[in-house]
């Protein structure tokens, strides 16, 4: 297709030719007008005030203004053949300048609770020198400690004390590689620079699945998105396989040609790419190795994905390099059978249950609409219907593509090779979003062909306006679901405070109850503490807690549970393999309730727990003389419990 | 001798890796030491090995060499970690070694190749 398209003969501009004011002022002065405007929104910016809306419901007008010029001036400038790759690319840094680092300027804080766990296990690893695979708690992060080693590496040899320092700028610094990596797979797919442009431009702005954070999944997808680029680029096919070669590879008759055919209509001309020299193989396949090493070694989940990718494009001869799927699958499977024997003991049972579920997998990743707040559903229905509207957007892209002869094989192949992951496993409940996420910049390129379906298309006035409307149409459902949880992402300075006490005060071996684990925890000398949330206990334990907050968190805070009690009450305690306690050996030093407003916005977004439940037991709590306040801010509250042994037990 | 794109490249590595060198061994204070140590890390690694490819086109390039970087940054790391001989002094000295080792052989194929050329030039005329 790279060939027809090269060859294709291009009709002259119908606009005419294009100018100096066209091509490089007018972009430059539109995109200093959305700087001006981005500038002068953010300092009135009150994150406390936001509603269950998210972060939209906070920022000014100004701020959308400069989207929407932005917006108009990407679909202006993509248009124009002549424009240079820097004003692009402009566009899109600054995009993503606007979108991911606005709430780090804004918020002051890190966002998101994981990224602070993330930034504990770094922690862990500075202290200690290594892991601890057989850990009780946050135990899939010593058993893939890639990136957390790379954070080590990173915090000290730069001279900070904690990778907070530099944490919050994560889903700034992981999108802009991923753009780097997404530029070199859509070159790949196609000569057509204002696709190439677009498709860069509708992934971005359906991204809203939030997984670009300070995170092992953020670093692996770069490097996933590398894997693709470099095998769409240098490992293709030189040639489209005769008949016989297909059917020494696949056995079967029927089956071989069905896929001759197919591959010949994916490739009239026969030939297919520019491939590496044997010399730039070589290199490259070592290259690969260490990077499938580097994959395997930091998360669970970006192996399979890679493996199926792989698989499909060997499978359907895009790539020559059969071996690929093989080492993807040696490498990882070596990983998991003898770095990892800690948390498969621990949890092998689950995953095995959870294969063949594809139903349950399915919906464990959509939130009970039920029990939503009203604006949580809102969101919910916003990010739906962003996620159907760019698949609808690329199928009919693909329609276009396919009738004017090109058929796309190897992105329609990446769009759907993460779908059978979703028969595998729920992962957590997030297995939906992650295999839109992993397909997502396939789908993108076809939504882009919708505009752009080949080079003699897309040369009228229609098509800017065109990109303007689908663009803004997209980023208004991207701007409610990528910042529509913030109410619950966002941690005040206050609530770090807090935070910061009970590390600096907490002794060793205490139990840490909070509301939920939506507040900033475990970020420094987690290994410490036992760790209990209500909001994770099961539906029957939260409502003891709620009928009788005194009597049932004063005997769980008095006493170190035994493994049985742990398991049958659904707690997530983690128990040390020596209780420090100070009393009778059964007890903990020090036992605390931690309260904070993320807390209160999760349990009153997600429906977990009934508005205002934290505050009926804080005040519980706080009346019974039991417990004492040790801090308390406008944000966050701890409680001590005062004297665990003479706890009443219900 | 004119200097090609991928022999800036491999001194622009070297020069990190000095740079890199005395941030870890100064005092230097603080808002210098992270952004050359994160640009050290994170660039100059696969800036030093990748132009060994002889890619022609920049993109690819330097899209491989911040790969490149992460995956020896990481590798080198986890290989601390897994063995717990923790040691960022040692760590970064290894990838800062390396570095310099293939941007030194990256500038030595340049000046050998230069001058190679230039004696199959003299000979040509002579």
């Amino acid at each position: 297709m790279r060939i027809r398209e090269m060859t294709a003969f291009r009709p002259a501009m119908r606009l005419g030719s294009n100018t100096l004011w066209q091509t490089l002022l007018q972009p430059l002065f539109l995109v200093s007008c959305a700087v001006a405007l981005w500038a002068i929104s953010l300092p009135g910016v009150d994150p406390r005030n936001m509603s269950d809306l998210g972060l939209v419901s906070v920022l000014p007008p100004t701020f959308f203004a400069a989207l929407a010029i932005l917006t108009i001036s990407f679909g202006l400038t993509v248009f124009q053949e002549a424009v240079s790759t820097p004003i692009l690319l402009l566009h899109m840094v600054l995009y993503i300048f606007m979108i991911h680092g606005t709430p780090q300027i804004v918020y002051g804080t890190l966002r998101y609770s994981w990224a602070w766990k993330h930034v504990g296990i770094i922690d862990y690893i500075q202290r200690h020198g290594s892991v601890d695979p057989t850990i009780g708690i946050l135990n899939a992060y010593h058993n893939w400690p890639g990136f957390f080693a790379l954070g080590a590496l990173l915090t000290d040899a730069s001279g900070f004390s904690s990778a907070l320092s530099f944490a919050g700028w994560g889903p700034v610094f992981f999108n802009l590689i991923d753009l780097g990596a997404l530029l070199v797979i859509f070159k790949a797919l196609t000569d057509d620079r204002r696709l190439i442009w677009l498709s860069v431009w509708f992934f971005f702005l359906a991204s809203w699945i939030g997984q670009d954070y300070f995170s092992p999944q953020a670093m692996t997808y770069f490097l996933y998105l590398v894997v693709l680029g470099i095998v769409l680029t240098w490992l293709r096919m030189r040639q489209v396989p005769s008949r016989q070669s297909i059917k020494n590879w696949l056995r079967f008759d029927r089956i071989s040609d069905s896929m001759h055919t197919l591959m010949q209509r994916a490739n009239p001309e026969g030939v297919v790419a520019s491939s590496a020299t044997p010399a730039q193989r070589m290199g490259l396949i070592l290259v690969l190795i260490m990077v499938f090493f580097v994959i395997a070694s930091s998360h669970q989940l970006t192996p399979l994905m890679l493996f199926s990718a792989l698989s499909a494009l060997v499978i359907f001869q895009v790539t020559r390099e059969r071996s690929l799927p093989i080492l993807v699958a040696v490498i990882t499977s070596a990983w998991i059978i003898f770095m990892t024997v800690g948390f498969l003991d621990a949890n092998l049972a689950w995953v095995v249950q959870s294969i063949g579920s594809f139903g349950a997998n399915f919906n464990a990743t959509l939130i009970n609409l039920s029990t939503a707040s009203a604006g949580q559903r809102f969101i919910a229905w916003m990010d739906r219907g962003l996620s159907a509207a760019i698949w609808v957007l690329a199928g009919l892209g693909l329609l276009r593509r396919v009738r004017s002869g090109s058929w796309d094989l190897p992105a329609m192949l990446l769009a759907v090779s993460p779908i059978p992951m979703l028969v595998l496993n729920s992962y957590g409940g997030e297995m939906l979003f992650r295999v839109y996420y992993f397909g997502l910049p396939f789908v993108a390129f076809f939504a882009a062909s919708l505009l752009y379906p080949t080079l003699n298309a897309g040369h009228s006035w229609h098509t800017p306006a065109l990109t303007a409307i689908l663009s803004f149409f997209l980023l208004s459902g991207f701007l409610f679901a990528y910042y529509g949880k913030d109410r619950m992402y966002y941690f005040s300075p206050q609530e770090v405070a807090a935070a910061n006490y009970l590390t600096q005060n907490a002794p060793k071996g205490s139990l840490i109850v909070d509301g939920s684990w939506d507040w900033p925890l475990q970020y420094k000398n987690y290994e410490f503490y036992n760790y209990l949330s209500i909001a994770s206990l099961s539906k029957s334990d939260r409502l003891k807690v709620m009928n009788d907050p005194v009597g049932v968190l004063s005997q769980w805070m008095d006493d170190v549970p035994s493994q049985d009690q742990v398991v049958s009450s659904g707690q997530k305690v983690y128990i040390p393999a020596e209780p420090t306690g100070s009393g009778d050996g059964d007890d903990y030093p020090a036992a605390y309730l931690i309260i904070t407003k993320s807390q209160e916005a999760h349990i009153e977004m997600t429906g977990l727990m009934p508005a205002g439940s934290f505050v009926k037991i804080e005040k519980a709590l706080e009346q019974s003389g039991r417990y004492k306040v040790v801090f308390s801010n406008q944000d966050a509250t701890i409680l001590k419990l005062i004297d665990p042994q003479e706890g009443p037990s219900s | 001798m004119k200097l090609n794109h991928t022999t800036l490249w491999s001194l622009i590595s070297l020069f990190s890796a000095l740079a890199a060198s005395l941030a870890m061994l100064l005092p230097l204070s603080i808002p210098w030491r992270p952004l050359i140590t994160f640009w050290f890390l994170l660039f100059c690694p696969g800036m030093a090995v990748i132009p060994f490819f002889h890619f022609k086109d920049r993109l690819t390039e330097l899209v491989l060499a911040l790969a490149f970087s992460i995956v020896l940054d990481t590798s080198v790391a986890l290989l601390m970690v897994v063995a717990k001989i923790w040691s960022p002094f040692w760590g970064l000295t290894l990838i800062i070694s390396l570095s310099a080792l293939a941007a030194f052989a990256q500038i030595w194929i340049w000046r050998y190749g230069s001058a190679r050329t230039a004696v199959l030039e003299n000979e040509g005329q002579q």
